[in-house]
């Protein structure tokens, strides 16, 4: 007795999938779908916000690998307040050292949830 | 009487000071992350549901479920001081709540929101309390043809009733079908759609996209308005809460209606978010033409409507979650994962197995409400001193946090970047009017349909008769079929019924 093979489901919803894109397609070219369109994708001068705030978070995900997750929290956050908020160097430091150092005292140490340390952080932070 | 005699049961597990101690922790928590934009009760409890590893199932519960009430009530604070929805179900209050705001009534906006959703909780757990036994002594005769056929409701009713467009929520669904399918099939055993790539084998964990798509997604949406998060300054007084009554008392019918609402969509899954905005549109059908008028401009009742139905559907989200599995909402799905995880099986053989859980939930859902209401009266302005930190501070924290608990999960780095990757996604498909809830229902239930379904078949040797057949399946599809269906048949029935000419309610 056998059942449908592995292949039976995501097949069908892939069907299901295109054949309602195809639908969608048609409607937005016809104009009768419920959603009206001629919006503009983005609001005026929205993309620049998205990116500045989707590259850097990227660009911290990339630093993880490298050196861990604390450690790119810190040179994410010192380089964030920094040179998008122009905060001061003060304020700079005493944000992004101590809240990813609290967090890593809460995860590490309290719950032992270990975070990525990547290739390097084991030797940064060696407490 | 049986059921409360388990009550009192319940409130005797849930009462122990380390299960107070935690549901007071979650409701704080709650709170907050409902206040913060691109925090949600969804991905609040998804980041923490690795800190309950350390925990007994009960008190992960009872920490995870008053996060849930938590964020429920600290979802509005952001709606109406800042007109930024800090959840997906809180948009509607955004109509009237930021208005009001604006003239300077923010503590009376806030105060009947908050009593607002403390109707709503009330309404869903008495149904929680009295209904779900029942229900899971019903639920204990489903086979896999009726699972199947309880999923097929399921999702036909996000098709059918929620959102603009029903054939993007199906393309939607479909999406989230096929991603629950990679990575190693639950049936025989296979790869599936892992094209040979190792970190796919692990397949997409729910609460990876949760943060994600509504973590993530959400941060890239609001900030498309630009780097900041402005806000109303308030503080709550007397007077407010005061005020809260007499409109409490001359708003009923709204009160009960949006409550009704909420229980009503929450229960039959759909959740928090489609219930506030059906609600609002009826409470808006239903005023006197003078009061419909003020509607979007400020009208308490525009507060009430919203609020109360989130609430009542948060609440009674729960109810097929630990009854039949099924979560009613995108939250209680996280909650149901959170259940598997600990090694508890969700369905009627919880009520059997394990009543001190079940039991201990409910017991803490009455006072974790009423805890949340008086930590939200109390300390709204608190809260809403949250957001004002500078932006520049709190968006990389939040992203930071996120990080964290995208991690957490399996330890894997590919998680992560997995989040990322369903931030753009959800934020993309937002844009595009495309309706996240069902995708990740989608996501959590995706297994369990998709084994049903199969099981069905194997059982019936291929016939699909088996869907149409026994007592509880048939009427399952068919009201499935109906409400699918519904976008295409309710003009057809309108057009029969001769109010031609009347726009279709969107909502």
């Amino acid at each position: 007795m056998e059942g449908p093979k592995a292949g039976f489901f995501p097949f069908v919803m892939a069907v299901i999938a295109v054949a309602g894109c195809l639908v969608v397609i048609r409607q937005a070219m016809k104009g009768t779908s419920s959603v009206k369109g001629g919006k503009p994708f983005v609001p005026a001068g929205g993309m620049k916000p998205v990116l500045t705030v989707f590259i850097p978070a990227c660009g911290m995900v990339l630093l993880t690998e490298v050196v861990g997750l604390y450690v790119a929290a810190m040179i994410y956050l010192a380089a964030y307040i920094k040179i998008v908020g122009g905060y001061n160097w003060r304020t700079v430091l005493l944000i992004s050292i101590p809240i990813p150092l609290i967090f890593y005292w809460v995860f590490e140490k309290i719950f032992l949830i270990p975070m990525p340390v990547g290739m390097f952080g084991a030797q940064i932070l060696r407490f | 009487m049986d059921i409360l005699t388990n009550l009192l049961y319940g409130l005797k597990v849930a009462g122990e000071p380390y299960n107070l101690m935690v549901a007071f922790a979650g409701i704080t928590l709650g709170v907050i992350v409902g206040v913060l934009p691109g925090l949600g009760g969804a991905n609040g409890c998804a980041i923490l549901i690795p800190v309950t590893f350390v925990m007994p199932p009960v008190a992960a519960v009872i920490l995870l479920s008053c996060i849930y009430w938590g964020s429920l009530y600290g979802g509005c604070i952001c709606s109406i001081l800042f007109n930024i929805p800090g959840e997906p179900w809180a948009v509607a209050t955004t109509f009237d709540g930021y208005p009001m705001a604006k003239k300077g009534q923010a503590g009376r906006a806030l105060s009947a929101a908050f009593f607002g959703h403390a109707c709503g909780a009330l309404l869903g757990t008495i149904a929680l309390t009295f209904f779900a036994p029942v229900l899971a002594a019903f639920a204990l005769r489903f086979g896999p043809p009726e699972v199947f056929g309880v999923m097929l409701l399921t999702f036909s009713a996000f098709v059918g009733l929620v959102g603009k467009s029903p054939i993007k929520t199906l393309v939607a669904t479909a999406f989230g079908f096929i991603m629950a399918s990679v990575g190693i099939d639950i049936v025989s055993g296979e790869l599936r759609l892992t094209f040979g790539l190792t970190p796919l084998m692990g397949g997409f964990n729910f609460i990876v996209a949760v943060i994600g798509l509504f973590g993530i997604g959400e941060i890239l949406l609001t900030v498309e308005e630009g780097l900041k998060f402005e806000g109303v300054k308030v503080r709550m007084s007397w007077s407010d809460i005061t005020t809260t009554f007499k409109d409490m008392r001359r708003y009923w019918k709204t009160l009960l209606l949006g409550s009704f609402v909420g229980v009503w969509m929450g229960f039959k899954p759909g959740g928090a978010t489609p219930a506030s905005f059906m609600a609002y549109g009826f409470a808006k059908e239903g005023m006197a033409a003078e009061d419909k008028e003020q509607f979007g401009k400020g009208h308490v009742a525009g507060i009430f409507a919203p609020e109360s139905a989130a609430h009542g559907a948060g609440t009674s989200a729960m109810i097929p979650m630990i009854t039949l599995g099924i979560p009613g909402s995108p939250t209680a799905a996280v909650i149901l994962g959170g259940l598997m995880i600990w090694g508890l099986q969700p369905g009627p053989m919880l009520f059997v197995d394990k009543p001190d859980f079940v039991w201990g939930l409910i017991a803490s859902t009455w006072y974790g409400n009423i805890i949340g209401l008086l930590v939200v009266v109390a300390f709204a302005p608190a809260f809403a001193a949250v957001l004002r930190t500078p932006f520049a501070i709190l968006m990389p924290l939040l992203i930071f946090i996120c990080a964290i608990g995208a991690y957490a999960v399996n330890n894997r780095m590919i998680d992560i970047w997995y989040m990322m990757i369903f931030g753009l996604i959800g934020w993309f498909f937002k844009k595009l009017d495309y309706n996240m809830a069902p995708m990740l229902l989608a996501l959590v239930l995706g297994d369990m349909a998709e084994s049903a379904m199969r099981q069905s078949l194997i059982m019936s040797q291929g016939s699909l008769w088996i869907f149409l057949h026994p007592p509880i399946t048939l009427p399952l599809v068919i009201a499935a079929a109906i409400i699918g269906c519904w976008p295409w048949l309710a003009p057809m029935v309108r057009r029969m019924r001769g109010t031609e000419g009347k726009a279709s309610p969107g909502h």
